[in-house]
């Protein structure tokens, strides 16, 4: 049972701003949607430990890359992106990006 | 004057009127372009016409001039507005990423540039690829080429319908439950979805990133082949990309297929149009005459494919859409601070489906719902891939119908979960990264066009292709 307060909850754990209306209907789609998958609670499964479900999806083994050192890492001269990455900022000044204050609203 | 017929056209034709000088490059972007001005307005594939390409064209002509070309010189194609092409904008066709331009090409992008094709423009989509009819993007809805009252599908329905109409040779999309094959059915084309790890990710804006993969959409079976070859490459960019020395290890070696497996409870679903039903059984037939056994087999767990999706998906996705936060990319709405900057730009920027997605994946992940819904969905996820390589064992592939029927009206599927059943047949192929085709076969009752999907085991592409071939020739 989903109740509004947890659509709220939800809505400021993921940084997203909903009108009164759309919780509304958020409520239901929401227990609609987790009685649909309410399924998969039906299958009795070994406990995590049992099944490797940390593997690549089509693989056998782990592919996934070594943490070590790549041999790429001097193909990127210093500064080479900072320009094409700044000129996406929204909002910039100087080399950084500008926000609104973090701190000191509503004391 | 000759009055060249180049309707329809295929890679190899496409490439042979290249080769033999009867067409340049520019006058078939320039078709291409001239088809797009005309029917764009109401179909609505396309977000942006790509016209500051002549340096492509030039280099494409050159390369065909001196005899250097490849196979997809100078072929036109539409991208799907989640694949990055370096200077070009990209939006996921969502609101908050208005304007944002492109760092660098995807891994695929590069793929085309080094055969000299011709990006044509960049169609639309679900926004952020979450949905199945193209409703659900910033910039309209799409519609279906065959029937403008019809939706294309989706996600991928603006590059399915790009093809669809004519407008490119073929497009290149991203596929997570079925948003290229589910598109290329309501469309009446072909769309491939390659096995998770075939085809490099990198360059592609991320919806649930142990489900994406890139894929072609074409007007023929060989042609996704064609595609298919050229971007199935290893690439140290994206850390899932399978090595190919280790993909023929995992493979078996390439043969003819001969049996070929139904999941019968599976496609007896009761959602299935009669229409569909007909179709499914005629091609059974056919492959049954074209000398191939028929086995009727068991996946005991892949009808909860689906809401094990629901569940791995949202989660994935709350994560990777956590970077869209007014800061870094595309729109910002200014709050009082810096919290309620996030909490406006992700409200106002994302759409409602997006929004409620979001929302669901946060709550699977939360604190006390974790293990019971994304730990088990994981669970469940492994047993369904080990169902399917059991299968593998005693079948060459697996056919099932695309969708349970032809394309829906617009509207017609308000509710959020009957939207997510239309991924039904599609999502069991995702879940267990392996890959599957979409060919077009048959038509419902109204003339709108249906589709069967072949399954094959990890990195056994080859054998959808022939089997693909066989209902076509068979149409």
């Amino acid at each position: 049972m989903i109740t509004r307060q947890d659509v709220d909850n939800l809505c400021v754990l993921a940084r997203i701003g909903i009108s009164d209306a759309e919780r509304d209907e958020l409520t239901s789609d929401l227990e609609k949607i987790l009685e649909y998958v309410e399924q998969v609670k039906s299958v009795t499964m070994p406990a995590e430990g049992d099944m490797n479900i940390s593997k690549h999806i089509s693989q056998d083994e782990n592919i996934l890359t070594k943490n070590v050192t790549r041999d790429d890492t001097d193909a990127y001269p210093f500064k080479k992106y900072t320009d094409v990455i700044m000129n996406a900022l929204p909002d910039k000044s100087d080399g950084y990006a500008r926000v609104q204050r973090v701190l000191g609203v509503g004391e | 004057m000759i009055i060249m017929n180049l309707e329809n056209l295929t890679i190899l034709q496409a490439r042979n009127l290249l080769d033999n000088k009867q067409i340049t490059v520019r006058t078939l972007v320039d078709h291409y372009r001239r088809v797009i001005s005309e029917k764009n307005h109401e179909i609505n594939a396309y977000i942006e016409i790509f016209t500051n390409t002549d340096a492509e064209i030039d280099r494409a002509q050159k390369m065909i001039d001196k005899g250097e070309q490849k196979t997809l010189t100078g072929i036109p194609y539409a991208l799907k507005d989640n694949i990055l092409y370096k200077d070009h904008q990209v939006t996921s066709a969502s609101k908050i990423l208005e304007g944002y331009v492109a760092s660098y090409d995807s891994h695929v992008i590069e793929c085309l540039k080094e055969e000299g094709a011709i990006p044509i423009g960049r169609t639309n989509m679900d926004e952020f690829a979450m949905g199945s009819s193209t409703e659900y993007s910033a910039y309209g809805p799409t519609k279906n080429p065959l029937d403008a009252s019809c939706v294309p599908g989706g996600s991928s329905g603006g590059p399915a319908a790009a093809v669809a109409m004519d407008s490119c040779v073929f497009a290149l999309a991203s596929d997570t439950a079925g948003s290229i094959r589910q598109p290329a059915s309501f469309c009446g084309i072909v769309g491939l979805c390659p096995t998770y790890g075939a085809v490099s990710r990198s360059g592609l804006i991320s919806l649930g990133s142990s489900l994406d993969c890139i894929g072609p959409l074409t007007k023929t079976t060989e042609d996704a082949q064609i595609i298919y070859n050229i971007i199935n490459a290893y690439d140290y960019m994206d850390s899932t990309s399978v090595p190919l020395e280790k993909r023929n290890m995992q493979s078996r070696a390439f043969h003819k297929p001969k049996k070929i497996g139904i999941p019968r409870e599976f496609v007896n679903d009761p959602g299935i149009s009669s229409d569909m039903k007909a179709s499914f059984d005629r091609a059974v037939s056919i492959f049954i005459d074209a000398g191939y056994e028929i086995v009727d087999i068991e996946i005991p767990h892949i009808a909860l494919s689906l809401p094990v999706y629901y569940i791995i998906l949202p989660a994935e996705a709350s994560s990777n859409l956590a970077r869209f936060d007014g800061v870094r990319y595309g729109i910002r709405e200014k709050g009082e601070d810096l919290l309620e900057t996030y909490i406006k730009t992700r409200g106002e920027g994302f759409g409602k489906e997006v929004r409620r997605r979001i929302i669901l994946g946060t709550y699977v992940l939360s604190a006390g719902y974790r293990d019971s819904y994304y730990g088990q969905a994981t669970r469940l996820r492994s047993l369904i891939r080990e169902e399917f390589i059991n299968a593998f064992k005693k079948v060459d592939v697996i056919i099932t119908p695309t969708t349970s029927g032809g394309a829906f009206r617009f509207g017609e599927k308000s509710d959020p979960v009957a939207m997510y059943i239309s991924d039904l047949f599609t999502v069991p192929a995702n879940i267990a990264g392996i890959p599957a085709i979409s060919v077009s076969f048959g038509k419902t009752k109204d003339g709108m066009p249906l589709g069967m999907q072949i399954i094959a085991s990890h990195f056994n592409e080859d054998a959808l292709f022939v089997l693909g071939k066989v209902l076509e020739d068979n149409k």
